[in-house]
C-alpha cells in the first residue's frame, strides 16, 4: 500500500512496485489509508508492506503509523518516505514503529533495494 | 501512452494545481505577511513540487525549487520578513516555474542563462550576495573506491531486540539478504534464551545469530543490509579476512576453549564466567593437596612466560606468498649467473659493455632479492590492531561503555620483532583508553559529547620512523592533579607550566604510577613506565598530548627496524664507542669543579642541580688506563629510564646511523656491550648497551674490569 498526498509521487512509487510484480493499493493520506486497510481486512487481504509519506493533510504519517501499530496489521513492515528537510522525522517515525525510511527523492533501484530488506520477494 | 508518459501527465496536472495554490497563498500572504497557515500551505506546495519534479527526473527544476523552499523556510523561522518585492518575486517565480515545466513537457532543456540569472536574484533575497547560480554540490554517494576484487570474510554477530517483529522486521529475511551478497560459510544460532513453551511469547524473538560471510562486497555493503536495524539492535560486523583463510579461522587455535565456545558454541559470556568460577586452577588444586608450594609454581609460570616470549620473538610465521617470491628471485639470480657463465665460456672476447649489461641485470635482481628478504621480517599492523579492536569491544561491553574503533594505516609494515616488543605496551595503552579515557555514556552526554566514544588507532611512516598513535576523545588527563602530585614527590623541579614532555616524564616515572592515589583518580599512569622503557629499548620514544575533557593522544615513534640504530660516535682512549641516541640527555664539557669523589674512586658529577654517578669508559671496558690518570674532556649524560648517570670520554664525534652486528652470535654475550658496528672508514666501534652499563654500575661495585658473562 502506498500512502502519499502527491499524485506524482504515488503513481511513480506504484509504478515501480507494479513493475516489480506487486499489487498496489494507493491512499492519499493517513485517514484514507486506514479506511482502505480495514476494507482489505474485511475482504481477507493482507498487504505485505506499507509505504508512507510523513507530511500529509488530514492525518499525517506518524499518526497513521501509530494507528497501524495498534491494530491487526501491527507486524507489517512500514517504510517511511521523508524529505531532506524532514530528516528529524526519521526518529519520530522509528519511535512510532516504522521499519525503515528513505529520503525523497530516490531512484527506483534504491527503493527496491530498501524494500528487499522488508518484504519477501516473489 | 506508456507508463512514464502517464506519470508525467499526472505530474503536470499536479504541478499546475500546486502552482495555482501557491499563487493564491502568495496573494493572501501579501495582505497578512508572516508565518501562518498561508505560509505553511505555500511551503507544502513548494515542497511537494520539489520532490515530485526530482522523482520524474527534472533535476534542474527540483534544485531551483529547493532554493525557494530554503527561502520560505527562513520566513517561517522569522529570519526573513515578507516584503512587497519578495512577494512579487515569488509570484514571478510561479510563472517562471510554470514556463520551466512547459519546456520540460516539450522535451526541451531549461535555458541555463535564464536559470542562473533567476538564481542570482533569489540568492540576493537569501542574503547570499555575489554567489553565482552554481548550486552547491550535493552529497552524491561516493562510490566504493577501495573495493578490491578479493574475497573478504566478515564475522557478523546479530543480537536483535526481542520486539523486533513489532517493527515489521524479519531476521530470516535479513539473513537471506546476506546470502545474496555472498556465501554464509558458517551460521550458528544461539537458542539459549529460548524459554519453555509456557513462558514463550510467540511475538518475541529469542534467537541470536553468528554468521561468517564470504563475499567480495565491502564492509559498507554488508552494513547496508542491516541499515534499518543497526541503531536499535546489537549488530557487530568485523572483518576477519586475515585470520580466516581457506575456510579455517587461523586464530581459533590460539583462543582458549572458553572463548571459542562463546564465539562459536553459542554459550554466553555469563555462562562462561560462572563455569570458570566453579573451576579451580590446577596450581591451586596441587597446593591444596600439598604436592607443591606457591613459589615453585610461580617460578615455572615465569619460566613459561619467558619461553613463550622468546619463542614469539625468535620464530616467524611467514606468508607462503612471500617465500614463493623469494624462491622465484633466487632462481632468477641463478639463471642470470649461469647465463653470465656460459657467455664467458662460449665467447672468449666479450666487450666491457656486454659484461656490464649482464652485471647490471644481476645487481637489479639482487637488489630486489635483498629488499624482499628484509620484507620477510616485516609484518603489517593489521593483526595487532584488529586484536585491539576486539579488546576494546569486549572491555567496552563489560563496562557498559559505547566505543567506536577507527583503524587507519593498518597496512603499515613493521619488523616482526618490533611488533612483539610494542604489542604489550600498546595493549596497555588501549586498556587505559577504555578503562580511564572514555567516559560512561551518561557522563559523555552530560559533557555534551556523543554517547559513543571514539578510540582511533593510526599508523604511518614518516622519515624512516613509524608513528603509532592511539587517541581517544575521552576525559583526558587531569594535569593539575598530576602536577600537584609531581611537586609533592619532587619530580617537577622547574615548577611552572607543565609542557607535554615534562608530563610524559612525570607519568612515566616508575614510582609515580603505582603508589599515588592521584593517578588512580586521573586514571592514567599505571604502568606507563613500562611502556616507555619497552619502547625505548627498541630505540623509540613516546609522546603524549592531552586536553582535559577532550581526550588524549599517545604516539609511539619507533624505528622501522632494529637493524638501524641512531647513535652518537664518541672516542675515549682512542677507542670508538657508539652511544645509542635514545638514552642521551645531554653532552657537556668536563669541569673538574663539578665533580666530587667519594671513598677510593666513586665519582659523582653535578648535572642540572643533581649529582649523578660518573663512570669512565676505559674502566668499564678495561681498555688501557690513561697515563698520569688523565681524565676525559667531555661528559655524556645518560638516562635509561630507571637511572641517570654520566660517562666521561675524550671526544664527541658525529651522530651515526649504524647497522648493529650482534656479538652474541659470533662470540658470546657481554654485558654492557650491545654489539659492534663497522664505521665508514672500515674501523670497528663498540655499541654501548646502556641498560647493561646501568646494571654494571648499580649492581656491581666499580672499579674493576667488568667482563661479565650472562
Amino acid at each position: 500500500m502506498v500512502v502519499d498526498d502527491s499524485p506524482t509521487f504515488r503513481s511513480s512509487v506504484s509504478f515501480c512496485l507494479r513493475n516489480a510484480g506487486y499489487k498496489v493499493t494507493e491512499a492519499k493520506d493517513g485517514k484514507d489509508a486506514l479506511e482502505k486497510l480495514s476494507k482489505m481486512k474485511e475482504e481477507g487481504q493482507i498487504p505485505s508492506l506499507i509505504v508512507t509519506d510523513i507530511n500529509m493533510p488530514r492525518m499525517d504519517g506518524i499518526a497513521f503509523i501509530k494507528k497501524v501499530k495498534k491494530g491487526d496489521f501491527r507486524f507489517l513492515p512500514i517504510l517511511v518516505l521523508t524529505t531532506e528537510s524532514e530528516k528529524s522525522m526519521i526518529e519520530k517515525g522509528r519511535a512510532a514503529g516504522a521499519s525503515g525510511w528513505l529520503v525523497k527523492p530516490f531512484r527506483p533501484e534504491k527503493f527496491l533495494w530498501a524494500i528487499k530488506k522488508l518484504v519477501w520477494t516473489k | 501512452m506508456n507508463e512514464r508518459e502517464e506519470i508525467l501527465q499526472i505530474f503536470f496536472a499536479e504541478t499546475e494545481d500546486l502552482l495555482k495554490k501557491s499563487e493564491e497563498s502568495l496573494l493572501r500572504l501579501e495582505t497578512a505577511p508572516g508565518p501562518g497557515s498561508d505560509l505553511e500551505e505555500l511551503f507544502r506546495a513548494i515542497h511537494t513540487l520539489k520532490s515530485g519534479s526530482a522523482m520524474v527526473g527534472f533535476n534542474a527544476l527540483s534544485k531551483y525549487v529547493h532554493l525557494i523552499e530554503n527561502l520560505l523556510d527562513r520566513i517561517r523561522n522569522n529570519q526573513l520578513s515578507v516584503t512587497r518585492p519578495l512577494i512579487s518575486f515569488l509570484l514571478e517565480d510561479v510563472d517562471f516555474i510554470r514556463a520551466m515545466v512547459d519546456k520540460c513537457a516539450g522535451g526541451e532543456d531549461v535555458d541555463p542563462d535564464a536559470l542562473d540569472a533567476r538564481k542570482a536574484r533569489l540568492n540576493r533575497f537569501l542574503g547570499i550576495e555575489g554567489v553565482s547560480g552554481k548550486e552547491e554540490a550535493g552529497p552524491e554517494p561516493v562510490p566504493d573506491s577501495a573495493k578490491d576484487e578479493g574475497w573478504h570474510y566478515y564475522h557478523i554477530d546479530l543480537r536483535f531486540r526481542k520486539d523486533l517483529f513489532n517493527f515489521g522486521h524479519d531476521p530470516l529475511l535479513l539473513l537471506l539478504n546476506l546470502t545474496e551478497i555472498g556465501e554464509c560459510v558458517e551460521v550458528a544460532a544461539d537458542t539459549s534464551e529460548l524459554p519453555g513453551y509456557k513462558e514463550m511469547d510467540f511475538y518475541e524473538l529469542y534467537f541470536s545469530w553468528r554468521v561468517i560471510l564470504k563475499t567480495t562486497a565491502s564492509i559498507r555493503e554488508v552494513e547496508d543490509v542491516f541499515m534499518f536495524v543497526r541503531d536499535e539492535n546489537k549488530i557487530v560486523i568485523e572483518e576477519i579476512t586475515d585470520r580466516y583463510r581457506e575456510g579455517v579461522d587461523l586464530q581459533l587455535g590460539e583462543v582458549p576453549l572458553g572463548e571459542a565456545l562463546v564465539e562459536r558454541g553459542g554459550i554466553s559470556r555469563g555462562d562462561l564466567k560462572s563455569a570458570l568460577g566453579k573451576q579451580k586452577k590446577l596450581g591451586e588444586i596441587l597446593i591444596d593437596e600439598g604436592k607443591i608450594d606457591k613459589e615453585a609454581i610461580q617460578k615455572v609460570i615465569s619460566l613459561q612466560q619467558e619461553s613463550r616470549f622468546t619463542y614469539r620473538k625468535t620464530s616467524l610465521r611467514v606468508d607462503v606468498e612471500k617465500i614463493d617470491h623469494l624462491v622465484n628471485l633466487a632462481e632468477e639470480i641463478g639463471i642470470n649467473l649461469s647465463r653470465l657463465q656460459s657467455l664467458f665460456i662460449r665467447e672468449g672476447s666479450l666487450s666491457r659493455d656486454e659484461i656490464g649489461q649482464e652485471i647490471e641485470n644481476l645487481l637489479k635482481v639482487n637488489r630486489e632479492f635483498q629488499e624482499r628478504v628484509a620484507g620477510v621480517r616485516m609484518f603489517s599492523l593489521k593483526g595487532t590492531f584488529r586484536r585491539f579492536q576486539r579488546i576494546v569491544r569486549d572491555a567496552a561491553y563489560d563496562q557498559k561503555k559505547q566505543i567506536k574503533v577507527i583503524l587507519s594505516g593498518v597496512d603499515t609494515e613493521l619488523d616482526k620483532e618490533v611488533i612483539e616488543y610494542i604489542a604489550d605496551p600498546l595493549k596497555h595503552l588501549v586498556r587505559n583508553c577504555v578503562d580511564h579515557g572514555i567516559e560512561l555514556p551518561e557522563e559523555r552526554v552530560a559533557a555534551k559529547k556523543p554517547a559513543e566514544g571514539i578510540i582511533e588507532f593510526k599508523a604511518y611512516q614518516k622519515g624512516g620512523k613509524i608513528f603509532i598513535q592511539i587517541s581517544d576523545d575521552g576525559r583526558g588527563l587531569d594535569i593539575e592533579k598530576i602536577h600537584r602530585r609531581a611537586l609533592e614527590m619532587g619530580l617537577d623541579k622547574a615548577g611552572g607550566e607543565l609542557d607535554n614532555d615534562t608530563l610524559m616524564e612525570i607519568i612515566c616515572h616508575p614510582g609515580f604510577s603505582t603508589a599515588s592515589g592521584v593517578t588512580e583518580v586521573s586514571g592514567r599512569g599505571v604502568g606507563m613506565d613500562v611502556v616507555k622503557t619497552q619502547v625505548e629499548r627498541i630505540g623509540g620514544f613516546v609522546r603524549i598530548k592531552t586536553k582535559k575533557g577532550k581526550g588524549t593522544v599517545v604516539t609511539l615513534i619507533i624505528p622501522l627496524t632494529f637493524a638501524l640504530t641512531e647513535t652518537l660516535h664518541v672516542q675515549d682512549q682512542d677507542v670508538s664507542y657508539l652511544v645509542p641516541l635514545w638514552g642521551i640527555m645531554g653532552v657537556e664539557k668536563f669541569e673538574a669543579g663539578r665533580m666530587r669523589t667519594f671513598g677510593a674512586d666513586e665519582k659523582v658529577y653535578r648535572f642540572r642541580g643533581e649529582y649523578l654517578p660518573l663512570m669512565s669508559l676505559y674502566r668499564v671496558y678495561g681498555t688501557i688506563a690513561p697515563e698520569n690518570d688523565r681524565t676525559g674532556t667531555t661528559v655524556v649524560f645518560l638516562d635509561t629510564g630507571r637511572q641517570k648517570f654520566g660517562i666521561l670520554i675524550d671526544e664527541v664525534l658525529d651522530p651515526y646511523q649504524v647497522v648493529v652486528k650482534s656479538i652474541e652470535s659470533n662470540y658470546k654475550s657481554v654485558i654492557g656491550v650491545g654489539g659492534a658496528a663497522i664505521m665508514g672508514d672500515g674501523s670497528t666501534a663498540i655499541v654501548l648497551d646502556l641498560l647493561g652499563l646501568e646494571e654494571i654500575y648499580f649492581k656491581h661495585s666499580l672499579p674493576g674490569v667488568k667482563y661479565e658473562n650472562k
